[in-house]
């Protein structure tokens, strides 16, 4: 036995000691980590999202604000359907100021065989559209032929899979990318599907208000505007009748997602900050109580030959293992709650979580092991440095 | 080879109402010499312990020195101090002194570790032998008896090679046998050339003694 391997046998000769100086670091690991991980998520989430919208504008039917927030839909994968005639969209497409506007159209699937969840089911005219067509481009291979879809990445069927929606068979030609948005539960089709599903979804007595051909009606119509325009636009599509539309802008959904997403961080590294200090004043208490604990132990050690600085040297050494155990404990706790529970989370916050990738996280794990590396010892100092100041003469005649 | 205490003073702060100081040891003036043992007798509290501690250099007197080839030993910076004492003085103190995460043997050759020395297993394994806790070698302290405890505090004090042996009620819990023989170990140790020093309450211990001493209200008294 050597003064270099004290420390570590100090520890495990000592579990309950351990444990509860570990659980305490694993606990402080895990807030940062997760905190940090949940921070930079919603960042990349915002980030997705802002990627993703692509229009300046999208137009809904006005009677669809009341039964349901369409900015849920692109948020939080709220399903939902409601539809006007397609002929808005041209009615659109020859205002002055768009550049470009296309339809999509919504069916919210109660149940499909390949999901737990409600899907939405999204048609688009890839003739048109600018906001799906290059965010699934790279991963379709040909055009979505008829009753062919593209999944999103939380829909649980492969490609070449079939899945059934209101009873139709449809062809999974392809999956996303996960975008950590409500388009993620998502799956997408040509216009002539959608039409095909919605005749479907009408006979199985799926109450859908669709006056006549459900081929000649759209959701949602997504413009782009001409530059500095869109601001005149909106109010100009605002004002036009049968039917009445609203529209919403989209800067200002991703400026209402950022200033929520503001509010969130900052409560998070508030808290973040909270338990920190609370923590690092536990753990210097608790490595206080433990150090008068064992002054009679350390107090031998001096009686032996060991130094004032070698005596520091073994209570640091042990507060950086114990927080070296601890960190890696506390990130793997994060992580195992982190990865499966990520769409709980966004389900939660309301926002858009987008989980960083792999290196990302790798960094995010030595970061915060290192933080608590450094944390630990940190707590210890003062009671290491009492320690190796005690008299050990006072100590040693204290007796047992 | 001799450690020369001189003038050694020792005042603890404690509220007695007349200048709020005890002191515990009196202007005290003491030789050990290898090859001799010094036994140590007196009173509870009358200063023994404080003294032994001091001359062990694990306590600055108040006053005096405490010299070791010509050196004030508490004029060292610590780390010297400290291997001073990890290679020359080895303490049996009062009460438990094992190290809790150590097995008995490891807790007697941890000294010489410190010391940066081989591991002396040999004579280790003798000395336990000797004081029967051989058996007892890959135990771990906290299942030993006060008795096997302070026979371990024996054999690590003995078995690290020091010139200097303090040992404070070294039979403290111990049976009349074991406390003979730990007389006996001691007194054969400073027939090797240590210079063993004895705190005692023990009658017997005084027939080992080549040199002993009282004290008595912190003053030393040679008998």
């Amino acid at each position: 036995m050597t003064t270099r391997k004290l420390p570590m046998r100090n520890l495990v000769r000592h579990p309950g000691r351990t444990a509860s100086l570990t659980a305490l670091i694993a606990f402080l690991a895990l807030s940062l980590f997760a905190g940090s991980v949940i921070v930079v998520s919603l960042n990349s989430g915002l980030h997705s999202l802002e990627n993703r919208l692509g229009a300046d504008l999208i137009v809904v039917p006005a009677t669809s604000r009341g039964k349901i927030d369409p900015e849920k839909i692109y948020l939080q994968g709220t399903t939902g359907y409601y539809y006007m005639s397609a002929s808005k969209l041209e009615e659109i497409r020859s205002m002055e100021g768009v550049a470009q506007a296309s339809g999509q159209v919504f069916l919210a699937s109660l149940r499909a065989d390949c999901c737990s969840m409600p899907i939405q089911v999204i048609g688009f005219d890839p003739e048109t559209d600018f906001t799906i067509r290059p965010w699934i481009g790279e991963r379709l291979k040909t055009d979505l032929g008829k009753m062919e879809v593209v999944a999103g990445s939380r829909v649980s069927a492969g490609v070449n899979e079939i899945i059934r929606i209101y009873g139709q068979p449809c062809l999974v030609t392809a999956r996303l990318d996960e975008s950590g948005t409500g388009l993620d539960t998502a799956v997408y089709c040509n216009m002539e599907t959608i039409a095909e599903l919605l005749s479907a979804a009408r006979e199985m007595n799926h109450e859908l208000k669709i006056d006549g051909d459900p081929a000649g009606v759209v959701s949602a119509i997504y413009v782009k505007a001409a530059p500095g325009e869109a601001e005149r636009l909106a109010g100009k599509i605002s004002q036009t009748r049968s039917p009445k539309v609203t529209v919403i802008r989209t800067r200002t959904v991703t400026s209402d997602v950022e200033r929520s997403l503001d509010g969130v961080a900052h409560t998070i590294a508030v808290l973040i900050v909270c338990v920190w200090l609370l923590d690092l004043v536990l753990l210097t208490a608790a490595f206080l109580l433990l150090g008068g604990e064992r002054r009679r132990e350390f107090a031998v050690l001096r009686m032996l030959g060991i130094s004032r600085r070698g005596l520091a040297g073994v209570a640091l050494k042990e507060a950086a293992l114990v927080s070296f155990f601890g960190g890696l404990i506390g990130i793997f706790l994060g992580l195992l709650i982190l990865l499966p529970f990520s769409g709980l989370i966004e389900q939660t916050l309301g926002l858009p979580f987008l989980r960083p990738e792999w290196p990302v996280m790798l960094a995010l794990c030595v970061s915060s092991l290192a933080a608590v590396c450094l944390v630990g010892p940190a707590a210890a100092l003062i009671p290491a440095r009492k320690l190796s100041r005690a008299d050990t003469g006072v100590i040693m005649r204290e007796g047992t | 080879m001799e450690l020369v205490a001189c003038g050694l003073d020792r005042r603890f702060r404690r509220n007695t109402g007349d200048g709020n100081f005890f002191e515990a040891v009196h202007r005290v003036d003491l030789t050990l010499r290898g090859g001799e043992m010094t036994v140590l007798t007196g009173r509870s509290g009358s200063g023994k312990t404080t003294l032994m501690t001091m001359l062990a250099g694990l306590l600055p007197p108040s006053d005096g020195t405490v010299t070791l080839d010509g050196k004030d030993i508490y004029s060292l910076p610590d780390t010297e101090l400290s291997r001073l004492r990890a290679r020359r003085f080895a303490v049996i103190p009062q009460g438990n002194a094992a190290l809790s995460s150590m097995t008995v043997m490891e807790n007697i050759l941890f000294p010489a570790a410190l010391a940066g020395l081989d591991p002396p297993v040999r004579q280790a394994g003798t000395l336990m032998e000797r004081l029967g806790i051989l058996r007892l070698k890959e135990v771990w302290p906290g299942e030993l008896s006060g008795g096997e405890l302070r026979r371990m505090s024996v054999a690590r004090a003995l078995a690290a090679g020091t010139d200097f042996v303090f040992a404070d009620e070294p039979t403290a819990d111990l049976d009349d046998e074991n406390t003979i023989l730990t007389l006996e170990i001691l007194k054969e140790a400073a027939r090797t050339g240590k210079a063993v020093f004895v705190v005692t309450h023990e009658r017997e211990a005084a027939d080992y003694a080549d040199v002993l001493l009282r004290m008595d209200a912190g003053k030393l008294i040679t008998i």
